[in-house]
């Protein structure tokens, strides 16, 4: 008989991490402070800073 | 007429471009998207400062977060990263990546290609040292030598900021134009090289100098979305490492961008994308599974024949 998995997948595991930074980090504030510099024009980005 | 699935993978590759880009009025104002959606990364290289641009670039937002949140660990974009990767890994390269998309497009030029090889395998280390040093080393040692934070690789060296944003918004922008200087005539020669390189040589930037490729590639071994061989299929014939124009040693390790272009020339069906397999049957083997099952159950029968 073919043994199957019983432990999850390790995409999951990274994936449930990955989750629960991402509502660490917006609790800390990560996601406001992402938007702020997103939603200026990076003079760095486009080659003048 | 049956679309080929190299053709399906450039549409979405254009549709991806095309969502992560929706703000098209900012390229005739010459501004940029302002709104909360602003704050969400995608998971492809594409400028946040492009006037298009409707979501953050992960590599700007880990550059900024890295130097610009005091104390804090970037624990929001760090999250994000392994998010993408653990579902995606370099399928974004191969998938959902505008700058990949421009690449593909250079390579159709009917033009002589310089082929990988040693060289090209040496260089495809170079990303994993410009994600050390211009993503990670040189912005933080920056804030600590002078008290600003530069995003190094955006400031440097980032092509798409140059296409993407620079370009566009000099170009609608008068204000900005007159804040023109050397570094702006540097990234325009760069990403000028690289147009020119990706004529004869396949993606020169994602194979020899994106960080963000160098970060997805540490996911795309056991990614949910990938390209996988059931090993219990495979021949070992080595039509698909030949077939390949990327620097990979195995289908879906490091330098696999999962463009699937080794998938047709198997003989043997062996090599299998994930989602398509995950679309077409509920309840079968995980990924990964069958090639051990299918040995298992060989040598189940092998045995169950011998008896007399
Ligand atoms: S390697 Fe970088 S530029 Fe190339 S496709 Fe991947 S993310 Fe995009
Ligand atoms: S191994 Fe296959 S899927 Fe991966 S980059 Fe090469 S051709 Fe594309």
């Amino acid at each position: 008989m073919s043994k199957l998995k019983k432990h999850p997948p390790l995409w999951l595991l990274v994936l449930a991490i990955g989750i629960l930074l991402i509502a660490v980090g917006t609790a800390q504030g990560g996601f406001a402070d992402t938007l702020r510099k997103a939603s200026l024009i990076c003079y760095e980005c486009i080659g003048v800073g | 007429m049956a679309l080929t699935a190299q053709f399906k993978r450039h549409l979405v590759q254009l549709l991806a471009a095309l969502l992560y880009n929706l703000n098209l009025t900012g390229f005739t104002t010459g501004t940029i998207y302002q709104g909360s959606l602003k704050g969400v990364c995608v998971p492809g290289l594409n400028c946040y400062s492009c006037p298009g641009a409707v979501g953050a670039c992960p590599l700007g937002a880990l550059q900024a977060a890295l130097v610009g949140s005091g104390q804090r660990l970037p624990f929001y974009i760090v999250g994000t990263i392994l998010a993408f990767g653990a579902l995606f890994g370099r399928t974004v390269c191969g998938w959902l990546c505008p700058f990949g998309l421009i690449q593909d497009a250079l390579d159709k030029a009917p033009l002589p290609k310089i082929g990988k090889g040693a060289w090209s395998r040496a260089f495809s280390w170079g990303k994993y040292l410009v994600l050390a040093g211009l993503v990670v080393v040189a912005p933080v040692a920056l804030l600590f030598a002078t008290g600003v934070g530069t995003p190094a690789f955006c400031a440097w060296l980032c092509p798409a900021g140059t296409l993407e944003a620079g370009i566009p918004l000099l170009a609608a922008n008068s204000n900005l134009r007159i804040m023109l200087g050397a570094l702006f005539n540097w990234k325009v020669a760069l990403l000028a090289a690289l147009g020119v390189a990706a004529l004869f040589v396949y993606r020169p930037f994602c194979r020899f100098l994106c960080p963000l490729g160098a970060l997805y590639s540490f996911f795309n071994r056991f990614a949910l979305v990938r390209w996988r061989v059931d090993e219990g299929k495979c021949s070992g014939c080595g039509t698909c490492l030949t077939a390949c124009k990327a620097d990979v040693r195995q289908v879906s390790d490091r330098e696999c961008i999962q463009c699937g272009n080794c998938a047709p020339g198997c003989e043997t069906r062996a090599i299998r994308f994930t989602l398509h397999d995950m679309l077409q049957s509920k309840g079968r083997l995980a990924p990964g599974e069958e090639g051990a099952a299918r040995r298992a159950a060989e040598k189940d029968d092998g045995r169950r024949k011998a008896r007399p």
